[in-house]
């Protein structure tokens, strides 16, 4: 068994409406029940949407605004629990909010 | 599978009750500034969508969306007065008392403050409306866009440039003065049946209608009725949504064409909204005289009550309209009373009243010409309705309208016309 950072992200909620939000809200909720219900879920969160860049390496400390990539303010990670890479790409695309951004899979050791 | 499907919708139906909550609480706090107030409303909502899978949904979802949203909107002006005070510009001088009048009667709710200054008389009535579904009722730019067949863009900018006509004006966030809700209340009236008014018949675009805005219109008659319970035309204007919803089913058939009143099958009509709409008629005319609102919900009600339109109590609605075109004169109100009265007596003089109507402000109202070619008909004049419906289809921007006129039009052109005693 190996270990898996999700990261989901999208800037559409921003767009959506309240009624969408609500469905879109209790989706992802019903989703990481499951995942937490079948053992596959070992921790995960929102991530605040502010973030910055810290560099010491040049000699100059610095810390800057991480500017919004291409896909959107990341949003929430996830850590699972997948037989191997293929799988947790499988259990990503079971993700609802996959549908309106991205989600990263990144493998772990942990 | 019940239970999940059960939990969406239930929370899809909470986020749009508190919504125009969390805007106006916010818009309490933040003084002037309806968009950061917005702002502030679709933050909370996404970091309850982030937040809640992990953490879990809490028991109070609204309470919690609420507390969020006051929260964030105090942090705003602390951190923007502490931004003053730093950059020695002059501090905002003006912050609100944080007012905490939920529950505190229905003049106390935060959301009647909103409503009103969504339908501020400074805005234009395309303003009020797009900013009334947005604010309000919660709908995203692209879902109000759509259903008014407008680029998002232009949308987008409506809402922003309205937005900022209320912050320059200063406009207050109140509830006017009781002497002032004379000019006031109507408004909001309009805009909510305006935006009914185009679910029930898109002035353009292929289909007939938009159930979206159907939805939204009703949902804010409701809101108002439970904010304004006195007031009578709030409960007409409630009865008159639920009486032409209940024959939003009956309005298509199953080839997607439209149907006339005269042509409907009344079984599909809804029962449940017929009596929600008699019931707020009740309701208004307890409350007190009636005005345009309510009688247009009574001559709803009348359609109503008959089986079969051969039934239909002419003579009360020729009266209702005759009430309705006195307290309300426009020529559109003038286009159903004629209609009435050919229906009544007297289609020679009815006809006159349309060509008066045509040659007047309505000249380039599709549904004028439809009537003139209707009262044509009956008249006998097949040709000469024929060439009413062809304008009248001309006219329309809405794709089934025009499907229903133009198969009319050729009806009338397959037909001779005949004298009719």
């Amino acid at each position: 068994m190996a270990k898996f950072v999700l990261l989901l992200s999208g800037d559409d909620a921003l767009a959506a409406s309240a009624s969408e939000l609500g469905e879109r809200t209790a989706r992802q909720a019903e989703w990481v029940s499951g995942l937490r219900a079948g053992g596959m879920l070992r921790d995960g969160g929102r991530i605040d949407s502010g973030a910055v860049r810290v560099r010491t390496g040049r000699g100059v400390p610095a810390v800057i605004d991480v500017p919004v990539d291409a896909e959107g303010a990341v949003r929430s990670w996830l850590l699972v629990d997948a037989d191997d890479l293929d799988a947790a790409v499988t259990l990503a695309q079971t993700c609802p909010e996959a549908a309106h951004g991205a989600v990263r899979v990144l493998h772990v050791d942990a | 599978m019940s239970m999940p499907d059960r939990t969406a919708s239930t929370l899809e139906d909470t986020f749009r009750r508190e919504w125009p909550r969390l805007v106006a609480a916010a818009a309490a706090r933040i003084v002037g500034d309806l968009g950061q107030a917005e702002e502030i409303a679709q933050d909370v909502m996404v970091t309850a969508l982030d937040r809640w899978p992990f953490g879990g949904i809490p028991d109070r979802p609204g309470a919690w969306l609420l507390t969020a949203a006051r929260n964030r909107a105090r942090n705003v002006v602390r951190d923007e007065a502490r931004a003053a005070a730093r950059n020695r510009l002059a501090a905002i001088a003006e912050v609100a008392p944080p007012a905490d009048m939920d529950g505190g009667g229905p003049i106390g709710d935060d959301r009647l403050r909103l409503v009103f200054a969504c339908c501020h008389p400074l805005l234009k009535r395309d303003a009020q409306v797009a900013l009334t579904l947005r604010l309000v009722g919660g709908l995203s730019i692209p879902e109000i866009a759509r259903a008014f067949l407008v680029p998002e863009a232009t949308l987008t900018q409506r809402v922003v440039r309205a937005k900022r006509v209320l912050a320059n004006a200063q406009v207050r966030f109140a509830v006017p003065d009781r002497q002032d809700w004379g000019e006031r209340l109507p408004a909001i009236l309009a805009v909510v049946y305006l935006i009914f008014n185009e679910g029930y018949e898109a002035t353009s675009g292929p289909e007939l209608g938009r159930p979206v805005l159907c939805e939204e219109a009703r949902r804010l008659a409701v809101l108002l009725v439970e904010m304004l319970p006195d007031q009578p035309e709030v409960h007409g204007l409630a009865a008159l949504v639920e009486l032409s919803a209940a024959r939003l089913a009956a309005r298509v058939d199953g080839s997607g064409d439209m149907v006339v009143l005269e042509d409907q099958d009344r079984s599909r009509w809804d029962r449940q909204a017929i009596a929600n709409g008699r019931a707020a008629i009740e309701r208004a005319l307890r409350a007190g005289a009636p005005g345009p609102m309510t009688l247009q919900a009574m001559i709803a009600a009348c359609h109503a009550g008959a089986g079969a339109w051969e039934s239909t109590d002419w003579h009360a609605i020729g009266a209702l309209y005759d009430q309705l075109y006195s307290v309300s004169p426009s020529p559109v109100v003038g286009l159903n009373r004629a209609v009435a009265i050919s229906m009544n007596s007297s289609p020679e003089t009815a006809l006159a009243l349309v060509d008066d109507f045509i040659s007047g402000d309505l000249a380039s109202y599709p549904l004028a010409w439809a009537t003139r070619a209707d009262m044509l008909w009956r008249l006998g004049r097949h040709q000469d309705s024929a060439a009413d419906y062809r304008r009248a289809a001309a006219l329309t921007g809405n794709g089934t309208e025009r499907r229903f006129l133009t198969r009319r039009a050729e009806r009338c052109e397959g037909s001779t016309d005949q004298e009719v005693g």
